[in-house]
């Protein structure tokens, strides 16, 4: 891995975790980096620890071994909820939405640590803009959007938080082919408005078209690390999960 | 009387019980729905409260005013002491380790209450004046039937307002639907569990000052959580609205029970209620059916 510690500044740091769901030994070992404002990939199968991976750094899983640091801070031991204080934000696998709120008390909800009001309020102007079936759908309740609405709703609420660092966990996962390419050009538009993203994806054709970098797991290994030409050159890659 | 004021003066009585059997039912709602705890001590905070309001009233003979406030915070105080030691560490672990636990509490703070003040009945006083009106038709209604009423409603609408417009609230409402994407938002969820502990602790207490004078003050009075659980059932179980609705629907068809039947059905009527409504109707009258997670 020795493309890990590239120039640039580091905004989070994952230092040789090892990470227990449950009894399963899920995540070996694992290091990466990712630098501020860029988008960085996971990969793997089902079962990888991908989601494993980002539930370590948002805080809800705490590793046994290694360190986390993000911005000068050591997180591997803080809970959940201070992790989200320091700019970290994770939009979670299966959405998590609170589903007898509407989508805009999910949005309020995502912006829970901060204050000022009218902040609030403009930044709620700024994700119906991202997604403007939200702002149609504004007093509904969460749990009578569609798959993909809903997908929009929880990248949207975890923007609400200002995060310096999104997590985002299979976006595209259930949903149908057009309406991932509504949501992907937002994650590029997002990251360039200044948020880093790691992203995990199943699908590494879509998640390299973003990323500038990726991490591939295999059963809770990292095995490679590279850029999009690279990742997609590999011939174990491509078998295992081009399909080619 | 005819019958007509005889319905009508047990329907009074009844909002006086179903009051109360509200309030508790509440307390036990709310703990369930913050930390997904049943509270079988609940009974107990409020028997504790009643005795903490005697000692404050008789004891040290403070105005009632002061009595209420002080023993909602001390109440309060104990609560989230019983959750900091006890009842945090079982979060989130299976629904009989909170059981098992809050019954266990029961019982020791039965005990303790019994050995500091007294296991024998005690006379509290009443917060507002006992002594019977008389209205039209025969009715009768006393001062402190409706200063039961009164602040019952007062604290549900105080109540309403926190859990929507106070950011705690807003917390516990949303740990109570999705606890993994609270605590994602920033929601310390120790903190939604010490304050749900706090405010039953406390409703609670101002619960049984308010009923004892009418019932006994007595350790024996923790058996009105049994009502409350009926209460919570018969308006929907996890609903808080539910459980208003359906400890004063509770007190008020018991009491008018005993208009048409004998007087011993109504020792037995909210059990038959609760197996009516677990074969009938089993998410209750506010119940939702179960929300599909998002």
């Amino acid at each position: 891995m020795g493309d890990l510690f590239r120039p640039g500044s580091q905004l989070l740091k994952v230092n040789d975790i090892d990470t227990y769901y449950g009894s399963i030994y899920a995540l070996k070992g694992i290091s990466l980096g990712v630098p501020e404002k860029s988008i960085i990939a996971v990969l793997g199968a089902n079962g990888a620890g991908k989601t494993t991976l980002l539930r370590t750094v948002s805080g809800l899983i705490s590793p046994t071994k290694g360190s986390i640091e993000f911005e000068n801070h050591r997180i591997e031991r803080m809970s959940a909820h201070r992790i989200v204080r320091l700019g970290i934000s994770h939009a979670p696998e299966g959405r998590e939405l609170f589903s007898d709120l509407t989508v805009r008390e999910n949005l309020i909800m995502g912006a829970y640590v901060r204050k000022g009001t009218k902040e609030i309020a403009k930044d709620l102007s700024m994700i119906y803009g991202y997604f403007p079936i939200l702002g149609e759908r504004r007093n509904q309740k969460a749990n009578t959007l569609s798959g993909g609405e809903q997908q929009m709703l929880c990248i949207g609420r975890g923007l609400m938080s200002r995060p310096k660092l999104l997590l985002l966990d299979e976006p595209s996962l259930g949903l149908a082919p057009l309406i991932v390419e509504e949501i992907y050009p937002i994650i590029r538009l997002i990251n360039r408005e200044g948020t880093a993203v790691l992203l995990v994806e199943q699908n590494a054709i879509l998640a390299l078209s973003v990323a500038s970098y990726g991490y591939v797991l295999e059963t809770g290994r990292m095995i490679l690390s590279g850029n999009g030409e690279k990742l997609l050159g590999d011939e174990h890659v491509r078998k295992a999960y081009l399909g080619k | 009387m005819g019958l007509i004021a005889e319905i009508i003066q047990q329907i009074i009585f009844g909002m006086v019980m179903g009051c109360i059997y509200a309030l508790v039912a509440i307390c036990f709602v709310l703990i369930y729905k913050g930390t997904d705890i049943i509270n079988f001590a609940q009974g107990e905070l409020v028997v504790l409260g009643a005795f903490i309001g005697y000692s404050l009233r008789v004891t040290f003979q403070l105005p009632y005013w002061l009595v209420f406030v002080l023993s909602f915070i001390l109440s309060g105080f104990l609560g989230m002491v019983m959750e900091v030691l006890i009842f945090r560490r079982v979060i989130g672990k299976p629904h009989l380790n909170s059981l098992m636990a809050s019954i266990a509490l029961g019982m020791i703070l039965r005990n303790a209450i019994g050995k500091i003040w007294t296991f024998d009945d005690l006379n509290m006083p009443p917060s507002f004046s006992d002594s019977m009106l008389k209205l039209p038709l025969g009715l009768v209604i006393s001062p402190l039937f409706i200063g039961i009423i009164a602040i019952s409603f007062g604290i549900m609408m105080i109540f309403y307002l926190f859990l929507n417009k106070t950011k705690t609230g807003i917390s516990i409402r949303a740990t109570s639907q999705n606890m993994t994407a609270a605590k994602l938002m920033g929601v310390s969820v120790s903190y939604v569990s010490s304050m749900c502990w706090a405010i039953s602790a406390a409703i609670g207490s101002i619960a049984g000052i308010l009923i004892a004078p009418l019932l006994v003050l007595n350790v024996g009075m923790f058996i009105i959580i049994l009502k409350a659980i009926v209460a919570a059932v018969l308006g929907g179980f996890g609903s808080l609205p539910g459980a208003v609705l359906g400890g004063i629907l509770l007190g008020v068809i018991e009491n008018l029970a005993g208009v048409y039947f004998p007087a011993w059905i109504k020792h037995v009527f909210s059990w038959i209620v609760l197996l009516v409504v677990i074969m009938v109707m089993p998410q209750g009258l506010l119940g939702a059916k179960k929300i599909k997670k998002v």
